[in-house]
């Protein structure tokens, strides 16, 4: 069903994209951290725990004012937002930055994994729900290894910023992808039918 | 998770929850594993981790209904010739059972 339908597709690839992008990070930000912002571990360490609490405070958030989650809309902003953050943390001059970018990066990050579960949950009939959680984690493994190998490739080759230079234009495609992908429209009229 | 939603929002709810969860274990994990290591060792660190999932099952069966289906038997079935099931029925019994479950 995941191949077959168009939305599910669509939904599929956003969390791949964003899968790919919570596998390459760590490793982007260490680099960028260590060779490029000449930072000490513990820094590099307090940028990496800057998403927790980030990731966190959105989670909270998004548990006190949830009605917004179950819209496609929220999935492609939280992408194209992600992808600007990630833009953000690419062009970082300094260590507070680095740190505040990466935190209202993994807010939207996991804005859009809330939303996208979410989505996906309320429109998937329970009886292949089972099925579909599989492929879908089959997938989203996958696309942590492309993820991982990907930005060592680009480490290795450019450095990390073009390496999360690279990851926001990941994120910003999947999002463009949902607009253009018509998911928007199908969840619509999907919605409409159910009373949603 | 579906199974979860009650009333509008609550499936988005429950996911956020969930996520909120796992980020408290993703800053709490490390903390506590780095004082248990640097208190007692690396060999006491992973019982840490080992005894963790027992209590994420005691958790589980606690707070999650024993059987999601009533109408499906909880206890396996005997053979059609009343001897005790073997490996292969067993294994089937459990395929046919996880493939009828949406919780599972």
């Amino acid at each position: 069903m995941v191949l077959t339908n168009r939305f599910q597709l669509a939904i599929q690839l956003a969390l791949m994209a964003l899968s790919a992008h919570g596998a390459a990070l760590v490793l982007a930000v260490l680099v960028l951290g260590q060779e490029e912002l000449d930072l000490t571990i513990v820094q590099i360490g307090l940028i990496l725990s800057s998403a927790g609490v980030g990731g966190l405070v959105v989670s909270l958030l998004a548990a006190r004012f949830s009605a917004p989650l179950d819209k496609v809309n929220t999935v492609v902003l939280s992408l194209l937002l992600s992808c600007a953050a990630a833009g953000a943390l690419a062009a970082v001059q300094s260590f507070w930055w680095a740190v505040v970018a990466n935190g209202v990066l993994d807010g939207f990050i996991t804005a859009g994994f809330i939303a996208t579960a979410t989505v996906r949950q309320a429109r998937t009939p329970n009886v292949i729900m089972g099925r579909v959680g599989a492929a879908s984690a089959l997938a989203n493994n996958l696309a942590r290894v492309v993820g991982v190998a990907g930005v060592g490739v680009l480490l290795a080759a450019y450095g990390g910023r073009v390496a999360l230079a690279a990851d926001a234009a990941l994120l910003g495609l999947a999002g463009l992808g949902l607009i253009i992908g018509g998911a928007a429209g199908h969840a619509r009229r999907t919605s409409g039918r159910s009373g949603r | 998770m579906p199974s979860a939603r009650s009333g509008p929002g609550g499936l988005g709810r429950a996911n956020a929850v969930l996520e909120a969860a796992d980020g408290v274990s993703l800053l709490a994990g490390p903390a506590i594993a780095g004082v248990t290591v640097a208190r007692l060792g690396a060999a006491w660190g992973l019982a840490v981790n080992a005894v963790s999932f027992v209590v994420s099952g005691l958790l589980l069966r606690l707070f999650c209904p024993g059987s999601i289906h009533p109408h499906q038997p909880r206890r396996l079935p005997r053979t059609s010739q009343g001897s005790t099931p073997g490996i292969t029925h067993r294994a089937r019994f459990g395929g046919n059972w996880s493939s009828r479950c949406a919780w599972f």
